[in-house]
């Protein structure tokens, strides 16, 4: 079996690298604040997005820890393995997904365009 | 196979970037139904990993030869409560846990509290893991293994 140590934390580095490699060579790195449809029709400031963003975070890393998995564990992994678990996560957080920007931006903060 | 782990990750974290899985607004238009590409990648996703875990399965053994067994994940009632909270955060952030680490590296500032909240989300769960174990029936806690 592989040990837990040793594969997570190179994967994990990767998963930034390979973030960085695509803004390279697409363009060029920078620092980025901005974020399209967010800016348009919620507008928070920057402290408003940090907050956004932390609560959002929290309810990411509390939920897949909970569900046992993520889009990757259970999404992909777990229904190409045709697991039970997965399926019903998969559906659950597709759906919580689906609702709450239905109402974030088809009620809260209405869009004029297409995000 | 350090060095391996690495380039796996910088593999996946280039598609997941490209794939448009780590941009907010392709997640908020797959949600909202006016952008159905990330429904296509899932699809991908799952229709190319599924014979790969076959042939593993069938072969017991990695590229290197040692032995590989794939462990079900456990039926529980959290695979519902914890897609859901997890579904919200989603839609949120428009980032599932490993897009936070790919925005991070794309230098979306604002993705680093994503990943703060995450952390704590997490610990969270670690924390009050006796107290949600039975009500959600999880099985025991393990720390640093298995899970994706």
């Amino acid at each position: 079996m592989l040990s837990g140590r040793g594969w997570r934390l190179p994967l994990l580095s990767g998963l930034v690298l390979g973030g960085a490699l695509s803004a390279v060579l697409g363009g060029g790195w920078e620092p980025i604040w901005a974020l399209g449809v967010f800016d348009r029709a919620i507008g928070f400031g920057p402290a408003g997005k940090v907050a956004w963003m932390f609560a959002g975070g929290l309810l990411v890393g509390f939920g897949t820890r909970l569900a046992g998995g993520c889009t990757s564990g259970h999404g992909i992994f777990g229904l190409a393995n045709l697991e039970l678990p997965s399926l019903l996560s998969t559906i659950s957080f597709m759906a919580a997904g689906i609702a709450t920007t239905q109402v974030v931006y088809r009620v809260l903060f209405p869009l004029v365009g297409a995000p | 196979m350090t060095l391996l782990y690495l380039i796996l990750g910088t593999v996946f974290g280039f598609v997941l970037s490209r794939s448009g899985a780590a941009d907010y607004g392709f997640i908020q238009g797959m949600f909202l139904f006016t952008e159905f590409q990330l429904y296509g990648i899932l699809a991908v996703g799952v229709g190319l990993t599924a014979p790969g875990i076959w042939l593993i399965k069938r072969r017991g053994r990695t590229l290197f030869g040692r032995p590989v067994t794939i462990e079900l994940k456990a039926l529980h009632r959290g695979n519902v409560a914890g897609g859901l909270i997890f579904g919200v955060g989603w839609s949120l952030t428009g980032m599932c846990p490993g897009p936070i680490l790919v925005n991070i590296g794309e230098g979306k500032v604002y993705a680093l509290a994503a990943l703060a909240g995450a952390l704590v989300g997490a610990g969270l769960l670690g924390s009050f893991y006796p107290a949600v174990q039975r009500p959600f029936g999880l099985p025991p806690l393990k720390v640093g293994t298995g899970e994706g």
